[in-house]
């Protein structure tokens, strides 16, 4: 009896880190952003957005963000790398709600602009990693999935 | 022999209390612990945070920006990016601090391109993919406190002392120029009406890139050409601002190979040299 409570509080004790918070591993979200746009080949020259402006484009409030790092494409596709850092979980859930409506967005503007750009924002990469949420529209998916169990690993 | 069997039986009972008792009260103080922890390592980081984050990254993103990463452009410089004036508009000396800060651009993705570079300080973009000049009064896709809004909509619900228009290049495949001309003109009086003082530019459409014009049926640089006659034009009638900003990305009267990967979209380069060719060029 002792020995099997001792070992329930041991376990306990094992997995207390891990539940509090739920959060996993922290990467800085420049790094994932470099990180994609390194490990995925883009058909498009992307380029980075300022702060201010990344935020405007995906119409996020400056309060739910501690740090973005966005890469917008020419407009000759619609490939797209954002990582953003909100302040909690909660704006994190707000922030990834901007992002799908991005490329709610998106998908309209390419329909009938260059319907070969919809395959790629059928079901982008979309992920939420603790705080974190982040993007990637791209034609190789597996590829950016890679590259975050990578980066978060 | 009862009585002694009891005694055992209580004495294993308070010591069975005793362990229960204990260990609920070590797991409370390790639940008290991790929570400090917890505690500890988020004011560390609220701490740290705004120090390390806002102004060095913003700034590393604005030094980014001049790279695009997959192939590296060049930087471009204010100097490299300045071309000679264009007939229509002469050059002037650069534009004054605030100059854009209540300056409208109207444009299609190409427009999009220009905003997403950002280098013109507190402009206000209403660039949207795929616009035309019949669909500036139908489509909407500009959020006005929380509902979209046509551009005809938007432009008309606020002040702006500038406004700059790009549009042509989704027109070229109407079968009718009479059809675009039209509508160009309509809507240009329509953003006079609404903005009696502000000041009007009709930019030049870029052309697109020789293999482009080559290979497309409808991105032909001829159409383009006789387009940027018909805006030239409706400037004039107008007595309105025409600002010939292909002269600023073009060569040879063709979009150079380098400036955009599908020969119609700028990349962040030519980009640069668009911004500039506006901050040059006012009047």
């Amino acid at each position: 009896m002792r020995k099997a409570i001792l070992s329930i509080a041991a376990i306990l004790l094992l997995l207390l880190p891990g539940c509090a918070g739920g959060k996993g591993k922290t990467v800085d979200v420049q790094k994932v952003a470099d990180g994609l746009i390194h490990s995925v080949k883009f058909q498009d020259q992307m380029s980075a957005l300022k702060q201010d402006t990344a935020l405007k484009l995906y119409g996020i409030d400056s309060g739910d963000v501690v740090k973005a790092a966005v890469y917008e494409s020419t407009g000759a596709t619609a490939e797209e790398v954002a990582a953003f850092e909100a302040k909690d979980a909660q704006a994190a859930g707000r922030v990834k709600k901007k992002a799908e409506e991005r490329i709610k967005t998106q998908k309209a503007g390419f329909q009938n602009y260059q319907p070969a750009e919809m395959a790629k924002l059928k079901d982008p990469v979309l992920e939420t990693k603790g705080n974190e949420v982040i993007l990637c529209v791209s034609n190789d998916d597996q590829a950016a999935k890679k590259a975050l169990e990578k980066l978060f690993s | 022999m009862h009585s002694v069997n009891e005694k055992v039986l209580r004495r294993k009972r308070r010591r069975r209390r005793l362990f229960l008792r204990r260990v609920a009260a070590f797991l409370c103080l390790a639940l008290l612990l991790t929570a400090v922890a917890e505690g500890t390592m988020a004011v560390m980081k609220h701490l740290s945070g705004p120090r390390a984050v806002s102004a060095p990254q913003v700034s590393a993103a604005v030094s980014s920006k001049a790279s695009a990463v997959s192939p590296k452009p060049k930087v471009s410089s204010a100097a490299g990016g300045a071309l000679p004036a264009g007939p229509a508009l002469p050059a002037a000396a650069k534009t004054p601090a605030g100059w854009f800060s209540d300056a409208l651009f109207i444009g299609d993705s190409r427009t999009e391109g220009l905003r997403n570079y950002d280098g013109l300080p507190g402009a206000t973009y209403y660039a949207v993919k795929g616009l035309m000049v019949s669909t500036v009064y139908t489509k909407r896709v500009i959020p006005v406190n929380g509902t979209d809004k046509t551009v005809m909509q938007a432009q008309a619900e606020h002040t702006f002392g500038k406004i700059y228009v790009m549009l042509g290049i989704n027109e070229l495949g109407w079968s009718s120029m009479q059809s675009f001309v039209t509508d160009y003109r309509k809507m240009v009086r329509d953003l006079k009406k609404d903005h009696p003082k502000a000041k009007v530019y009709l930019e030049s459409l870029f052309p697109v890139s020789a293999k482009k014009s080559e290979e497309n049926s409808v991105y032909k640089n001829e159409r383009i050409a006789s387009y940027n006659r018909a805006i030239q034009k409706i400037a004039k009638q107008e007595n309105i601002v025409f600002i010939d900003t292909a002269q600023a990305v073009s060569k040879d009267d063709v979009l150079p190979a380098d400036a955009s990967v599908d020969g119609v979209h700028l990349n962040t380069e030519y980009c640069a040299k668009w911004c500039d060719y506006l901050k040059m060029h006012m009047e």
